[in-house]
C-alpha cells in the first residue's frame, strides 16, 4: 500500500480519497444529520467524495444517482442541500463549521 | 461594493486578475466578480493558500499563478469571491446572487473571463459515481489536497492527461492504467504545423519531457499504458467498479473505483451565449468561440471577451489577453491616448504572439478524433434528463436539427446544466444523422438565470430594484 499524509477518517464511511499533508485544523460538518470532523478550507465537495456508496444527489429526470463529474461549477451533478438551502453547488463551496449538508433527491424552488 | 463601475470584470483566472489590475492601476474603478471562494481561475485555483507540498507536487506553471496574484493585489480593484453571475446584459448590466441575496451592478464595460472547461464527452456509464474529469481530480488536488486511495484509470487525450498522470504518480496514487485515446495517425497530420511550433522550442521540450517522465514511471511501478485505445466504458451499479476499452483487437478491463476522463478543453460559452455575443466555429477543434479581435472586442459595444474563453490558448496568453482587453478599454474611456495605446499595446501583443506559435501544432495533434462522438445509441448524452443517443438520433432522422427545437421536444438540454454538459454531442449526433455541417446548425440558447436562484431570492431582488429608483 502507497504511504499517505496524515489520513482523516470521517465517521460515517471510508473514503475512496485521502486527504494529502494538509495541516491538522479541522472543522465539524454534519453530512445527514451525522457529525464528521474534515480538514478546514477543502470544498464540501472533497469533504464528502467517495463516502458510503459515493452519492451526492440524484438525477432530475430519472433519479439516478449521481456524484461530482467537473469539480468547476458547470456540470450540476454535485448539487446538495447546505444550511436548508437547495441547489448548492458542492464543488464551490468551502467547508464552515457547523454546516448542515444534505443530499439532494430532487430539484426544487427553481426557475430553469 | 459600489453599485456602478468603469468596468465588470466576470472570472479571476489569469485573464480576469491581469485585465482588472490594469484597468485599476490606470485609474479606472473596476470590480472582479468570481464564483470560487479564492482568486485563480481553475489554472491557479487556490493559489494563494495551497501548502509547499501542494506547490511542489503542482510544478512551476501552478506557481507562475503567484505573480499574477502580486499584481492583482497590488492593483487592489474590488474583488467580490463567491457570487455567481447569473445573468449579463449589452447594456452593462449585471445580475448576481452573493450570500443568498442578488443584486445588480452596472458599468460601462463588461469583461467575460470566464474560461474554458473539458470538453463533455459522453460515452457509456460516464454518469456513474466515480467517473470525474482530469481536470477534476486537479481541482480537488489544488483546493484540497485531495487524492484517490483506490485504483485510478486514466483515459483520453490531450497534454491535461499527462499532467495529471505525472501528479497522481508524485502522490503515490494507485494508477490501475493510463489509456491513450489520441489516434496515432494524428501525430502525422500534425507534423506540417511543427516548424512554427518549433519556435518555441522549449514549450515544446517540456510537453515532451514531460509525458517522457510519465512513461518512465508507468514503466517502473508496473502501470499498463495503451495508445490507440477507443470504446471507453464505464461498468458499474450505481457506482464505478472497472473500465472497459478496446486497444486494436484487444479487450481491457481494470477494476476501478475512480475513472479520470479527458477529451480536450473547449471555451466555457454559457454567459457569452446568454448576453448575446455572436460566436464562430472552429473547424480542427470543433468548437464555438465567440467572434473576437485582437482586445477581445466582440459584436456587442460594452462587452468584451478575454482568456480560454475566446479561444483556448494557455494561461499565459489569457493573461495577454486580459492586459490588452484592458488597454483597448482604458483608450475607449481616454485613460489611454492613442499614442500610448500603441506603445503600451505593442510589447504585450509581441509576447502574445510568441505564446500562440505551437497552438495550431497542439490543436492538430490533440484534435477532438474523428469518432469521438460516435456514442452508441443507449449512452445517456444529457445527464440532467437522461436522454440517450439513440432518442437523440431518432429526432434528427424526423427533420429536426436545431437543438434548441430538439431541447423543447425531449427536454435535452433543459435540466440544471441548461446543456453546458450536452452541447457538443447534441451538435455532432445532428451532423453525424442530418449530414448538416455543425457551424450551419442554431446553437443552444441560454437564458437566464444561468445559474441556480430561488423563486424567492429573485422576487426580492425585483424588489430591492424598485425600491431604489
Ligand atoms: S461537480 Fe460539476 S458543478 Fe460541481
Amino acid at each position: 500500500m502507497p504511504k499517505y499524509g496524515k489520513e482523516y477518517q470521517m465517521s460515517n464511511g471510508k473514503s475512496k480519497f485521502a486527504w494529502n499533508n494538509l495541516p491538522s485544523e479541522t472543522v465539524t460538518i454534519y453530512f445527514e444529520d451525522a457529525p464528521c470532523e474534515v480538514p478546514s478550507g477543502v470544498t464540501v465537495a472533497a469533504a464528502l467524495l467517495g463516502h458510503d456508496d459515493n452519492h451526492f444527489c440524484r438525477s432530475a429526470a430519472k433519479q439516478e444517482k449521481r456524484a461530482p463529474y467537473c469539480l468547476m461549477g458547470v456540470c450540476f451533478e454535485c448539487l446538495v442541500e447546505i444550511d436548508g438551502i437547495k441547489n448548492r453547488q458542492a464543488c464551490l463551496e468551502p467547508v464552515r463549521e457547523g454546516m448542515h449538508v444534505k443530499r439532494q433527491h430532487t430539484l426544487v424552488d427553481e426557475k430553469k | 461594493m459600489k453599485n456602478s463601475y468603469d468596468a465588470i470584470i466576470i472570472g479571476a483566472g489569469p485573464a480576469g486578475l491581469a485585465c482588472s489590475a490594469e484597468l485599476a492601476n490606470k485609474g479606472l474603478e473596476v470590480a472582479l466578480l468570481d464564483e470560487q471562494a479564492t482568486p485563480g481561475g481553475q489554472i491557479y485555483r487556490n493559489i494563494t493558500r495551497t501548502s509547499s507540498r501542494q506547490r511542489t507536487v503542482l510544478g512551476e506553471d501552478y506557481t507562475e499563478g503567484l505573480k499574477v496574484i502580486e499584481n492583482f493585489e497590488k492593483a487592489a480593484p474590488d474583488y467580490l469571491p463567491r457570487a455567481r453571475v447569473w445573468q449579463a446584459e449589452p447594456n452593462g448590466e449585471v445580475f448576481l446572487s452573493h450570500k443568498k441575496s442578488s443584486k445588480k451592478l452596472t458599468a460601462q464595460f463588461l469583461v467575460l473571463s470566464t474560461g474554458a472547461m473539458e470538453r463533455p464527452v459522453p460515452f457509456p456509464g460516464w454518469t456513474l459515481p466515480g467517473v470525474m474529469t482530469c481536470g477534476g481530480m486537479s481541482n480537488l488536488f489544488k483546493d484540497s489536497s485531495l487524492a484517490p486511495t483506490e485504483p485510478v484509470v486514466i483515459a483520453g487525450s490531450g497534454p491535461l492527461l499527462w499532467l495529471v498522470a505525472e501528479h497522481l504518480f508524485a502522490l503515490n496514487a494507485p494508477i490501475a492504467a493510463i489509456l491513450d485515446t489520441t489516434p496515432s495517425k494524428q501525430y502525422i497530420t500534425s507534423a506540417r504545423h511543427m516548424p512554427q511550433a518549433l519556435g518555441r522550442f522549449g514549450y515544446l521540450m517540456k510537453g515532451v519531457k514531460m509525458i517522457a517522465a510519465v512513461q518512465l514511471a508507468a514503466k517502473k511501478a508496473k502501470v499498463p499504458m495503451y495508445r490507440n485505445v477507443k470504446n471507453i466504458e464505464a461498468v458499474g451499479n450505481e457506482q464505478l467498479q472497472s473500465v472497459k476499452a478496446t486497444c486494436g483487437n484487444k479487450q481491457l478491463e481494470f477494476a476501478a473505483s475512480t475513472l479520470l476522463v479527458h477529451e480536450g478543453i473547449i471555451p466555457n460559452t454559457a454567459l457569452l451565449r446568454q448576453i448575446g455575443c455572436e460566436h464562430t466555429w472552429n473547424p480542427v477543434q470543433r468548437y464555438w468561440h465567440p467572434e473576437v479581435n485582437e482586445h477581445g472586442a466582440t459584436n456587442l459595444p460594452a462587452v468584451f471577451v478575454a482568456g480560454d474563453g475566446t479561444f483556448v490558448h494557455g494561461a499565459k496568453s489569457a493573461e495577454y489577453k486580459g492586459r490588452l482587453t484592458a488597454m483597448a478599454i482604458a483608450k475607449q474611456l481616454h485613460r489611454l491616448s492613442k499614442c500610448e495605446y500603441k506603445q503600451q499595446a505593442a510589447p504585450v501583443r509581441e509576447q502574445l504572439h510568441k505564446e500562440l506559435q505551437p497552438r495550431p501544432f497542439i490543436d492538430a495533434l490533440y484534435a477532438p478524433r474523428k469518432d469521438l462522438f460516435a456514442i452508441p445509441d443507449e449512452a445517456t448524452v444529457c445527464r440532467c434528463e437522461g436522454v440517450t443517443a439513440g432518442r437523440i438520433r431518432e429526432i434528427v432522422a424526423q427533420g429536426f436539427s436545431d437543438h434548441n427545437e430538439i431541447k423543447s421536444i425531449i427536454r435535452c438540454g433543459m435540466g440544471p446544466c441548461q446543456g453546458r454538459m450536452c452541447g457538443s454531442a447534441v451538435l455532432e449526433l445532428v451532423a453525424e444523422r442530418s449530414g448538416i455541417p455543425a457551424e450551419e446548425t442554431r446553437p443552444l440558447r441560454m437564458r437566464p438565470p444561468i445559474k441556480p436562484v430561488s423563486l424567492q431570492e429573485l422576487a426580492n431582488a425585483q424588489l430591492e430594484e424598485t425600491d431604489e429608483s
